[in-house]
């Protein structure tokens, strides 16, 4: 019988993923926008979610989206306003931020069932991202930002719609109560 | 038009120039560190690491058949691991380049538990037979990349291929 093949999701090294480390970090990514720029902030959400596209267009999902957007007037509007801005130029002096991480870290934390104990714990310190050596810049171009985004979405809609499943009412009709009475079909009630 | 060679300032427009380029790049350049470094100093984010077999048979299929790629996934860790596969266009050795459609897949995965990623995706009629192979991404985690091979047999002789649609 052949042996049965599993991929594992494991931890980095020195960085644990607990309901606590995910919510240290979450409360340190705030207090960091007290210490940053709105330009910094915006510029690395923006360089974030183009190294995602970037990641995402070397599939054939993102690929076929890649191809589609080049060939649409979204891809070359957004082209051009983008270098008119030269939003590349900027976008590219800065870190990315890790997006797709910190959505599936939120999520985590979203779903986990010891947050309140979690909560408790706080003020939990947080590890800073110098100890993994300096980020790197990547050349930010605006398809590979709007596939990021789209990738991004797509991910965000399916955890939402994953986590309200059990919660999400299915009834088509909704019948009034007899209990209430009726409202003497006066629309001032 | 003016002759340069004749200018007497010329050769100093010219360092002038290069040395207004030089302290520019410069500048962008110290911008540039400073903004990393600056990230340096931000929040870590803990992140999900792939780790398992590399090795896998090729997967075997038929014209105008389906193939399933499927992976039992244990999540390790402490919280629940979310990610999306998305399949690499397929390459043959003879450099036919496949793109099998494949919608992304998001899973969730409880810590602690195995769940299993299944893709299907269509094989079309008039792909010339091979082994194609490429990788199912699971984006955004470091070591994300599955490798897959798929095996297209050639149709048994005197059978007609079946038109895609």
């Amino acid at each position: 019988m052949p042996r049965k093949r599993i991929v594992s999701l494991v931890d980095e090294e020195d960085a644990e993923r607990t309901t606590a480390t995910l919510l240290a970090s979450l409360a340190a990514r705030l207090a960091t926008l007290y210490v940053i720029s709105g330009a910094d902030a915006v510029g690395s959400l923006t360089a974030g979610f183009a190294a995602y596209g970037r990641e995402v267009g070397r599939t054939e999902p993102g690929a076929r989206m890649r191809r589609a957007l080049e060939r649409s007037r979204l891809g070359a509007n957004g082209a051009a306003i983008w270098r008119a801005l030269r939003i590349d130029e900027w976008a590219a002096t800065i870190p990315p931020t890790p997006v797709t991480q910190q959505l599936r870290n939120d999520i985590a934390l979203l779903m986990a069932d010891d947050v309140e104990e979690a909560i408790e714990a706080l003020p939990i310190p947080s590890q800073p991202q110098g100890t993994r050596g300096l980020p790197r810049t990547i050349d930010a171009d605006f398809v590979d930002f709007t596939l990021g985004l789209w990738a991004y979405a797509r991910e965000a809609a399916y955890a939402i719609e994953a986590m309200t499943e059990r919660t999400m009412d299915d009834d088509e009709v909704v019948a009034p109560n007899p209990k209430e009475g009726s409202s003497g079909g006066s629309i001032l009630r | 038009m003016m002759d340069d060679t004749k200018d007497p300032a010329a050769p100093f427009a010219e360092l002038v120039r290069l040395q207004m380029d030089f302290q520019a790049r410069l500048a962008e350049e110290t911008l540039r560190y400073l903004r990393k470094l600056q990230a340096s100093g931000l929040p870590m984010t803990p992140s999900t690491v792939v780790r398992g077999d590399q090795g896998r048979p090729p997967i075997h299929g038929v014209l105008g058949g389906t193939i399933e790629f499927t992976e039992e996934i244990e999540n390790r860790q402490r919280v629940h691991a979310i990610f999306t596969a998305m399949l690499t266009p397929l390459v043959a050795d003879d450099g036919t380049t496949w793109f099998a459609r494949e919608d992304p897949t998001t899973l969730i995965v409880p810590p602690g538990e195995t769940m299993t990623l299944s893709m299907r995706f269509d094989v079309p009629a008039e792909l010339p037979p091979g082994t194609y192979r490429g990788a199912v991404v699971l984006a955004g985690l470091e070591g994300g990349a599955l490798p897959a091979a798929v095996e297209i047999a050639a149709p048994p002789r005197g059978r007609r291929r079946r038109n895609a649609s």
